[in-house]
């Protein structure tokens, strides 16, 4: 089933505002984008408000005239010419001569891949391939051969081919890849098991944020969580169980699988495949008594040499030798590396923006001694620290100090100083009448009117302040150092939060320039307004300069211009200063300045973190 | 009038699936309209090539979508000359995707993101801005003449038009590209993948857009 776009406020509050619905609500749901619940209400409420369905009807007419306007603009080039395609059946030719011949191996991919299209299969070979699989049911009974060991024998032999394997190498080093799924979780890890001192290490090489969930799902089922996929771990498993019975069955002609079904404990019943070749296990599962499964896989199994890991790969060198361990202890990896830490602080930073918690909600984010990000923050009341708390605590390498506004009363933290200082708000002014009180009235002729326009401006202008704010955060926080040690996809993952508040700031900016023109004509965002300000000469050097310049030095400007914005349209439009009176003309000169040349910068900005490689 | 319009672009899409990925099956009882008769016409023409060989679902595939492709380039600013240069481009990319195993999910999609970045960068070489000539407001008057049943109505679609025509030109790139990819039938999550935005800006970029154009079409 399609997933649908859900705010993460509650269902009411994004659909409704002052019992009417909001225009989100009108489009999404003529999208086929609200969940069945929202869309639900939305139709119970258009069938009993005829202001909203006289809403919905504009917005459909304005859609219908749309796709009008796009037919007639686009008739007299459609069909396109025929002409042409004969060129680029051509080209299409030389390209794959030049490329040859397609490889066996991807010729039987496709086709496989094509086969597995159900739909395609006609009648006939359905029935064709429904008989076959009856003929060939007692055949599979056939296979099932009696098992060809006991579950001792082969749990013994597993063992026995363990320790053979290690043999190969000096000091020996057993280093397993695994995948483990619970779920629709999946990661992958990395065991290392130094065998001759019996000391394990491993670490999570993805997903980390399934890490916790996994981890719980182990502990819950008294699994040993850097324990290998081996047999002794499955027998240490099998031998705690209060009563258990077994089964080997044969999987094909190259498997053994072992059964074990518990009859206490938290694992209903488990499993351990190996290879008939070597008895060497590649797979085992444990199904937990809530119906759960664990799966775990091998993906590959070396020994090496010891001195080719680094030193400390087991903790510090000199407890080699000194300390002998059992081998079910758990000796935890090193501290985090910078890359490690910056990737878990992207990792926040994204889950903070998919919150929309990084728009000027008092969260802030610091490197902590160098081995863990800290995260501390108010939040308006316990539903958002729920919300905040449960989607950062899986983020590896945190530490959470998330407090209610309540609670930070109550027990006074040091958290807010800092953060205070530097978050977007509307400043409190001093009373008195707004700039262009007399446009408004002339403009407004109801005072409702009025209102609604003065605080539509208001708050365009406050959250284009917050999204520049976020954004020069993010330029702050993202030093070329700070670029530098990121892999790649975290590097995309800045990138995708780079463009996301460039893409929203330019649409506050452009509906802010909008609205504003409504009572200043001349401001608008048409092209020929967004020309009219810069001269050629300017804008050949604005070229030149976008090209060397570093998108953080031109965020800063975007934030302060968005700031000078923001304290403009105040002044204009809410209440201004009293030394504001003589400068009117100049508030409101520079107020259409600032947003034209706001427009080019980010158009700028947009380009260069689309196009060019974060450094 | 916009609703039979999305329909029928999915029914397009449907009709491309099923021609673009089982070429032995006869479509002809299934597939009707104009996609039918362009995928039976490309059938005929790549018969020297191997039935099932990636030149041939190219070539499908290139007939099956290269007309609402075509629609989208031109309303996005690009010359015809430009739009069928474009198209092309994203076709080859297209086989040289699948030739070295690349992901075929959605592959419509996939064409139409190509597609997309080829015009943004052709875009900004040329630099042009939105068409908005006397000649194009010509061609605009003259369709309507042509559709609409009577002189009144004809007055009232053009006003309509007009009024769409300058919405437009007040919106930004990011909200024109929004309306024209939701117009060819993408979600929104599709349409936020293709632009490099998340699911939330092309909602808001939408309903920015569409106030307007409902405030300059009221």
């Amino acid at each position: 089933m399609r997933k649908r776009y859900s705010n993460p406020t509650g269902v009411h509050e994004k659909l409704f505002l002052r019992s009417h619905l909001t225009d989100d609500a009108i489009l999404l749901s003529l999208d086929g984008e609200l969940s069945v619940k929202e869309a639900a209400e939305v139709d119970t409420h258009v069938q009993s408000c005829w202001s909203c369905r006289g809403r919905k009807q504009a917005t459909e007419q304005s859609i219908t005239d749309l796709v009008a306007y796009q037919n007639a603009a686009t008739a007299p080039y459609l069909p396109p010419p025929s002409d042409k395609r004969a060129v680029f059946v051509a080209r299409l030719d030389a390209l794959a001569t030049e490329m040859g011949q397609p490889s066996r191996l991807n010729q039987l991919r496709s086709g496989a891949i094509r086969l597995l299209r159900l739909g395609q299969i006609n009648q006939l070979a359905w029935i064709t391939g429904a008989l076959t699989l009856i003929a060939l049911v007692p055949f599979y009974y056939l296979l099932r051969t009696p098992p060809v060991v006991s579950a001792d024998e082969l749990l013994n032999l597993a063992a026995a081919s363990e320790v053979r394997s290690t043999k190969a190498a000096a000091e020996p080093v057993v280093v397993q890849k695994l995948r483990i799924s619970l779920g629709k979780t999946s990661l992958r890890r990395t065991v290392y098991r130094d065998v001759a001192h019996n000391r394990i290490t491993s670490r999570t090489d993805t997903n980390r944020r399934g890490e916790a969930q996994v981890k719980a799902a182990y502990f819950k089922s008294s699994l040993d969580w850097d324990s290998l996929l081996d047999a002794n771990t499955y027998r240490r498993w099998r031998a705690a169980q209060p009563a258990s019975r077994d089964r080997v069955v044969r999987l094909g002609q190259d498997e053994l699988k072992l059964e074990t079904i518990s009859s206490g404990g938290p694992v209903a019943e488990a499993d351990l495949t190996v290879r008939v070749a070597d008895y060497h296990a590649v797979s085992e599962s444990f199904h937990l008594q809530d119906h759960s499964e664990i799966e775990i896989a091998e993906l590959s199994y070396d020994v090496i040499p010891f001195a080719s890991l680094s030193a400390d790969i087991f903790g510090a060198p000199a407890q080699i030798g000194a300390v002998q361990l059992p081998v079910t202890s758990i000796l935890r990896s090193t501290l985090p590396s910078g890359a490690e830490l910056a990737e878990a602080e992207i990792e926040a930073d994204s889950v903070l923006h998919e919150l929309g918690a990084d728009l000027g909600e008092q969260i802030n984010l610091t490197t902590h001694d160098g081995h863990e990000v800290s995260i501390e923050g108010i939040v308006n009341d316990d539903v958002r620290k729920l919300q905040v708390v449960s989607a950062l605590q899986n983020i590896p390498h945190t530490r959470l100090h998330i407090l209610t506004i309540d609670e930070a009363q109550r027990a006074p933290s040091p958290i807010p100083s800092h953060v205070e200082s530097s978050v977007p708000s509307v400043e409190v002014m001093v009373a008195a009448p707004p700039l262009l009180e007399a446009q408004l009235s002339a403009r407004f002729s109801d005072k409702d009117q009025r209102i609604a326009y003065v605080n539509q401006a208001l708050s365009l202008a406050q959250l284009a302040s917050a999204r520049a704010w976020a954004l020069n955060r993010l330029a702050d926080r993202y030093p070329p150092k700070g670029v530098a040690v990121l892999d790649n996809e975290a590097r995309r993952k800045l990138q995708v939060l780079l463009t996301d508040h460039v893409s929203a700031l330019r649409e506050d900016v452009s509906s802010l320039q909008n609205q504003v023109a409504e009572i200043l004509p001349g401001s608008s965002n048409t092209p020929a307004a967004n020309t009219s300000v810069t001269s050629p000469l300017e804008s050949k050097s604005a070229n030149a300069l976008e090209l060397s310049e570093d998108w953080r030095d031109r965020i800063r400007r975007i934030h302060s211009s968005t700031e000078a914005v923001h304290e403009s349209v105040v002044a204009l439009l809410s209440s201004s200063q009293p030394s504001d009176r003589n400068d009117a003309n100049a508030i409101e000169v520079n107020l259409r300045t600032s947003l034209t040349q706001l427009q080019n910068e980010l158009q700028a900005l947009d380009q260069k973190v689309h196009e060019t490689d974060l450094k | 009038m916009s609703l039979e319009y999305f329909s029928r672009t999915r029914d397009t899409w449907n009709l491309f699936q099923q021609g673009g990925l089982c070429f032995s099956a006869p479509l002809d009882a299934t597939s009707g309209g104009v996609v039918g008769l362009r995928l039976n016409v490309a059938r005929e023409d790549v018969t020297s090539r191997r039935a099932d060989g990636p030149e041939q679902r190219i070539t499908l595939l290139y007939d099956a979508l290269r007309p609402s492709l075509y629609r989208y380039l031109i309303s996005s600013g690009l010359s015809p000359q430009d739009v069928e240069e474009v198209v092309q481009e994203t076709f080859l990319r297209l086989y040289r995707h699948m030739r070295s195993g690349g992901d075929e999910e959605n592959l419509r999609a996939w064409i139409y993101q190509v597609a997309h970045n080829l015009s943004s960068n052709l875009r900004k070489s040329r630099h042009r801005l939105v068409d908005t000539s006397p000649e194009l407001w010509e061609q605009l008057s003259q369709s309507t003449v042509h559709s609409a049943p009577g002189p009144e109505e004809q007055l009232l679609q053009q006003e309509r038009i007009l009024r769409v025509h300058e919405g437009l030109a007040k919106l930004t790139q990011l909200q024109r590209d929004c309306l024209y990819l939701r117009v060819e039938g993408f979600r929104y999550r599709e349409i936020g993948k293709m632009l490099n935005v998340g699911t939330s800006t092309v909602s808001s970029s939408l309903r920015n857009a569409i106030n307007r154009l409902t405030k300059g079409c009221a």
